[in-house]
């Protein structure tokens, strides 16, 4: 009954209660499974704000969905009311002056990136996986290689609306982005983001042996005063292997000047694509559960370290201090990210929590997350469980 | 013509990233997640049945995205093989067989 009410806020094409397709909405890339109670899919703002009010009224679970590619389980709850957010899915506005573009938060990155070439632009954050939203890349603040020059979704976003938990509409520019980027859905639904765009592509690459993380770190003391470094990439000797590098460990630097000494464009491609494609290389050997923590320069050897001992790949950002691995099975994951929480490390955030990281979560950003929740979302409909 | 080039893996390999969804004409005209491949994929895995299995259109494109090389389409003819067994099938497929052994015209 409470469900059904819904029914009459969407088209009929966009409202779901069979369980084929509850099914198919319960699951994420994740592997995390959970059967939801209703799907709707608003294409407008009046839509969505009224589905909202609702799900505030009756008290309902309200998850954001967008392509459900996301590894941390933000996107899937029992018995809750998805909202899938691909209805929001126009691009609306390209400003060649200011170096903007208006899109919807349901969106791909895909999309996204064929509707800016044909302008010779592109959004400077280039994820793995091209079927994900802008607006659940924007939510759990992705990061990728490239934000070693253009920074977080928090840089590159200057004007967010969203909806909050009580159909309240905001938008939000400056320091008030803070509110609702990177809060994985549990502030307010994002529907449409300004976000600044870039001529700017990776030109030349440097690639450095290196003989421990320790002789990187000082590469990259050495890089951050360079201008134009785009990205900063450790690799261990197991990933150079899987990018086709010598069995020893790299540095991998692009630049979107002439600075490198690789200035072969389809070269400089070729092995950041393979950079790119790691994660997914990695799968085919079976390490499919990705660990990623933030780390301060003293703490990265020792995560190195223990990456050899578990006998997992090392690799990451090195410049931003975040250094990814990769277990074999959820077991192998749980009991390395533990390792690393006693080390002092701060384990996930780069791809979001999720239900999976939430006791991973630090005080500070779950604190944060309650305060504005009291403001934003005081009946905690939007995505309960994840983050507070 | 013989498509499959590369060597491709079990269904069981698959992670759900949803990379192979593009590859489906019926999934990215509707946003429909029932005609998601990854669906189709996670369906197969799960021995469920279900027409959705129908939906897909075996034109391989979806192996084709898919990073790590799944034989989707392998996937979806042996599920559709044991819905048939079990005497799962959609009524277009009844017609279908139907005017083949009668000898007519399939489409008709």
């Amino acid at each position: 009954m409470m469900h059904r009410a819904l029914r009459r806020m969407v088209a009929l094409e966009d409202y779901f209660e069979d369980e084929e397709t509850r099914r198919a909405y319960s699951y994420d890339a994740s592997g995390a499974e959970g059967l939801p109670a209703v799907i709707v899919r608003p294409r407008h703002n009046e839509q969505l704000r009224r589905i909202l009010v609702h799900a505030n009224r009756y008290k309902l679970k309200v998850i954001p969905r967008g392509s459900g590619t996301g590894t941390r389980a933000g996107a899937v709850r029992k018995d809750a009311l998805i909202i899938d957010m691909r209805g929001f899915d126009t691009i609306t506005r390209l400003d060649t002056q200011l170096h903007t573009v208006d899109v919807g938060a349901g969106v791909t990155v895909a999309a996204l990136a064929r509707a800016l070439e044909k302008k010779g632009y592109h959004f400077p954050l280039v994820p793995a996986n091209s079927v994900a939203t802008i607006g659940g890349l924007a939510a759990t603040n992705h990061v990728t290689e490239e934000s070693q020059l253009f920074g977080d979704w928090n840089d590159l976003v200057e004007r967010a609306e969203s909806f909050d938990g009580l159909g309240r509409f905001h938008t939000s520019k400056g320091k008030e982005l803070d509110k609702v980027l990177g809060k994985e859905g549990t502030t307010g639904v994002l529907v449409t983001l300004r976000l600044k765009i870039t001529k700017q592509r990776a030109r030349t690459l440097d690639v450095f042996e290196v003989d421990n993380p320790s002789a990187a770190l000082s590469h990259v003391e050495r890089l951050s005063h360079m201008r134009g470094v785009l990205s900063i990439e450790y690799l261990d000797a197991a990933a150079s292997q899987l990018l086709g590098l010598d069995k020893e460990e790299h540095l991998l630097v692009a630049y979107t000047s002439d600075a490198g000494g690789y200035k072969d464009i389809v070269k400089v491609e070729s092995l950041l694509a393979a950079r790119k494609r790691l994660t997914s290389t990695l799968w085919s050997q079976g390490y499919t559960h990705e660990i990623e923590a933030s780390l301060e320069e003293e703490q990265i050897e020792r995560f190195a370290a223990r990456c050899k001992q578990a006998g997992q790949p090392c690799y990451g950002h090195i410049g931003l201090g975040i250094m990814l691995t990769a277990a074999k099975d959820t077991k192998a994951a749980e009991s390395f990210r533990n390792g690393l929480v006693s080390i002092g490390a701060m384990v996930g955030g780069k791809h979001g929590y999720g239900r999976l990281l939430h006791d991973y979560v630090p005080d500070q950003v779950r604190k944060d997350v309650r305060k504005l929740k009291e403001e934003r979302d005081y009946n905690e409909v939007l995505n309960p469980g994840v983050i507070v | 013509m013989k498509r499959k080039t590369k060597e491709r893996r079990g269904i069981a390999a698959c992670v759900l990233c949803g990379q192979c969804n593009p590859g489906s004409v019926a999934y990215t005209r509707s946003h429909d997640e029932r005609r998601a491949p990854r669906h189709v994929v996670w369906l197969a895995r799960k021995r469920r049945d279900s027409v959705s299995l129908y939906a897909c259109m075996l034109n391989g494109r979806a192996e084709e995205l898919c990073p790590l090389a799944i034989s989707i389409d392998e996937a979806v003819i042996e599920a559709r093989r044991r819905l048939v067994e079990k005497g799962f099938e959609t009524v277009d497929n009844k017609k279908v067989v139907g005017q083949l052994v009668e000898g007519k015209n399939p489409y008709a």
